[in-house]
């Protein structure tokens, strides 16, 4: 029987059945042509395989990697708030709209994090909101500031909402590294609104996150004044 | 979790990306820069990976995809750049047989049209069942099948005159 080259490749390529392989093979035993043919196709995968094996042997970038291990280090509000849903049971906890888009934000916000800012932190504008504003009040960018503790490692977290993004949001030497992200307020634009989801997203994971109880007014004052510094 | 098991399927995919991603794109920068975009854009879709199905195939056909994209919006002026710096390098190299050779590698798999070359690298240098890669490209076995044919021929012919 003749063998055809699609054959011969398919064969090569370990693709032909037990039956079909076997008979290509004795073709190719009886035939020199045939058997220089499939030595060329080896010859090929040998050489792209010297080419392009080594790169699986070299260390990967790290611009590569670390947008992984940011996106590895941020809880999004919609994982906390199934993992609070397992826990208490609780169905009466819902999200709003925000809810169903919160996890592609989180990643959305953190590759966007360019310009200067280090990639998973916030922005110059959220950043200045969180440095200044008190919660319960509203920066000029429109970002409310929600609640203000220490996590378990005593560094100042901020929950708040703004208009493209809710979250925590706590502060370390390189600025504010944003932990949790989550949904837009939808009701930002709402002048005597009412506790969005988003809000509660926030405060429920805030309650998840905090070593101790919320900021008062006059510990909220302080850390402003020590600028947001971690406290053992 | 499955956003764990998605994370750390990705970091283990990474040296291959780069592999496949070196295939495609023209220079290791460039190679880099549309892993990178791969990556980004992944994580970004990751609800639209179900979990159970495989995560390599999915990642692949990302990159296959962006690199299509940007590889339509290439100019003629910008191939023709890419093969007199492609000519540079061939000289830079020195005498090193081994580093010519797998320069000459390079440049052949440039001479194929794109659907071939990534018909030629999804199978011969990933590893590729065939019906995993036309999975991958999005076209039937008997189109994949063709395009690896003429890839390899055209392949064996440059890298045959060259030798």
């Amino acid at each position: 029987m003749t063998i055809s080259p699609e054959q011969l490749a398919a064969y090569a390529d370990g693709e032909l059945d037990e039956i079909t392989a076997a008979r290509v093979r004795r073709a190719v035993e009886g035939d020199p042509h045939l058997a220089s043919d499939l030595a060329q196709l080896t010859e090929l995968h040998n050489m792209l395989a010297a080419r392009f094996d080594p790169i699986l042997a070299e260390p990967v970038p790290e611009r590569l990697s670390s947008p992984i291990e940011d996106a590895a280090k941020v809880v999004s509000l919609d994982a906390a708030r199934q993992a609070r849903q397992s826990l208490w049971q609780r169905p009466q906890f819902r999200f709003g709209a925000g809810a169903a888009i919160a996890a592609s934000l989180v990643v959305a916000v953190l590759v966007g994090g360019r310009g200067g800012v280090p990639q998973g932190y916030a922005d110059t504008q959220l950043a200045a909101a969180l440095d200044g504003t008190l919660s319960g009040q509203t920066a000029p960018d429109g970002t409310r500031l929600l609640i203000s503790f220490r996590n378990g490692e005593g560094a100042a977290c901020r929950g708040y909402t703004a208009q493209t993004a809710s979250g925590i949001a706590c502060h370390d030497d390189r600025g504010w590294k944003l932990k949790v992200l989550g949904g837009a307020d939808a009701q930002q634009t709402t002048q005597y609104r009412q506790a969005g989801s988003a809000d509660s997203a926030v405060m429920a994971a805030a309650q998840d996150m905090a070593a101790g109880p919320a900021f008062d007014a006059d510990a909220e004052l302080a850390a402003r004044k020590d600028g947001w510094n971690t406290r053992p | 979790m499955q956003n764990d098991a998605f994370l750390t399927g990705l970091t283990a995919l990474l040296p291959r990306l780069r592999r496949f991603a070196a295939g495609l794109a023209r220079n290791s920068a460039d190679a880099d820069d549309l892993c990178q975009a791969t990556i980004e854009r992944a994580l970004v879709s990751r609800q639209q990976w179900q979990d159970g199905t495989r995560l390599d195939s999915w990642m692949y056909r990302i990159m296959r995809n962006i690199w299509i994209d940007t590889a339509r919006s290439r100019t003629r002026h910008d191939k023709t750049f890419a093969d007199e710096e492609a000519g540079v390098n061939v000289g830079s190299m020195g005498a090193q047989e081994a580093q010519v050779e797998l320069t000459m590698v390079d440049r052949a798999l440039q001479t194929l049209p794109d659907e071939q070359r990534e018909a030629v690298l999804l199978v011969l240098v990933e590893g590729y069942k065939y019906a995993e890669a036309a999975e991958i490209i999005g076209c039937p076995i008997g189109t994949l099948t063709s395009r690896l044919l003429r890839g390899r021929e055209a392949l064996m012919v440059k890298l045959g005159e060259a030798a």
